[in-house]
C-alpha cells in the first residue's frame, strides 16, 4: 500500500467535452489527487460550490469503500472515477472490480440513537443519499458502478 | 490548505479547540491525535470552533463524534461552534446538528461555562 501523496500517482486523467474520466489504484494516498483533479475541472465548468463539495465527498466516500470492503486479494486494482455535467446536472460514477457490493442495500445509520449508544462509523454512504439527488447500483461485466446526480447552479 | 489545531483554554474552564482546513482523509490524519489528547480529562468543557473548516466527510464525522463520546462519557460537555453552511448540513444529516452553536468565543464560552 502506498502512503506517499502524489498528484503523479493518477495514471490516467482524459477530459473529453464535458465529462472527466479518473483512474487510480486502490490506495488512499490517491485520493486526494483525485479529488483535486475534480475540483480543478468543476472549476474550469464554473460549476457550484455545492456540486464541488459533493462531488469531493462522493470521491472520498466512494473510493474509501472499495479500497476498504471492495477486495479479496492484496493486489493492485484501478478504481475509475467518471464525472459528467450536463446541463447543471453533475452525474459522478465510480466503478470498481471488486466483489460485487451494493452499498445502497445498507440499512441507514440510526442517528437518533443517544450519543453513547451511536456507533462512529457508517456514515459515507448515508451522508450522500442525503446530498445528492438519487443514487443507482448496477453490475456490469464484473464491475459495480455506483452513480449519483447532483442539480446545482453555476 | 492544510489542516490545522489550534488550542486555547477560556475563563470558566472551556477548552477552545479550533480547527482549520479540510477534515478529509488527510486532514484527519494530520490532526486527531492532538484533537483526541486535548479532549481528555473529567468534566471538561470544549467547543470546538470550525468556521474555519471547508468539508467534511465521514471521516471528520468519526473524529468529532469519537471525541463528543469520550467527554460526554467524563461528565463534560462539547458543542460544535460557527460551522460553515455545508458543514453545518453534514452535522446535521449525521445527527449532530443539535449540537451547533453560534457566536464568538467569550458568548459560546459563557454560556458553556454557566451550564
Amino acid at each position: 500500500m502506498k502512503t506517499d501523496v502524489n498528484f503523479s500517482l493518477i495514471h490516467a486523467s482524459l477530459i473529453v467535452a464535458d465529462q472527466l474520466k479518473i483512474q487510480v489504484k486502490n490506495s488512499f494516498a490517491e485520493i486526494p489527487a483525485a479529488n483535486e483533479a475534480a475540483s480543478r475541472w468543476l472549476a474550469e465548468k464554473q460549476s457550484s460550490p455545492a456540486i464541488d463539495y459533493l462531488a469531493n465527498l462522493a470521491i472520498e466516500e466512494l473510493v474509501t469503500n472499495c479500497i476498504k470492503y471492495g477486495y479479496d486479494d492484496a493486489d493492485e486494482h484501478t478504481i475509475t472515477i467518471e464525472l459528467e455535467l450536463v446541463e447543471n446536472e453533475l452525474k459522478l460514477t465510480v466503478i470498481d472490480d471488486g466483489h460485487r457490493f451494493n452499498p445502497l442495500e445498507l440499512t441507514p445509520p440510526d442517528i437518533n440513537l443517544p450519543v453513547e449508544d451511536r456507533p462512529v462509523g457508517g456514515l459515507g454512504i448515508h451522508l450522500l443519499r442525503k446530498m445528492s439527488d438519487r443514487m443507482e447500483y448496477a453490475r456490469v461485466e464484473a464491475k459495480n458502478h455506483l452513480t449519483l446526480w447532483k442539480r446545482g447552479s453555476v | 490548505m492544510s489542516t490545522k489545531l489550534e488550542v486555547s483554554d477560556l475563563q470558566g474552564g472551556v477548552r477552545i479547540l479550533k480547527l482549520t482546513g479540510q477534515l478529509d482523509i488527510t486532514g484527519v490524519a494530520a490532526v486527531e491525535t492532538k484533537f483526541y489528547a486535548h479532549c481528555g480529562g473529567d468534566k471538561m468543557k470544549v467547543q470546538v470552533d470550525l468556521g474555519a473548516v471547508a468539508f467534511l466527510s465521514s471521516l471528520g464525522i468519526r473524529m468529532l463524534l469519537q471525541a463528543l463520546k469520550a467527554v460526554n462519557a467524563r461528565g463534560g460537555q462539547l458543542q460544535f461552534q460557527n460551522p460553515q453552511p455545508a458543514v453545518t448540513s453534514t452535522l446535521e444529516i449525521s445527527g449532530l446538528g443539535q449540537l451547533i452553536v453560534r457566536g464568538g468565543d467569550d458568548i459560546v464560552a459563557g454560556q458553556l461555562a454557566r451550564e
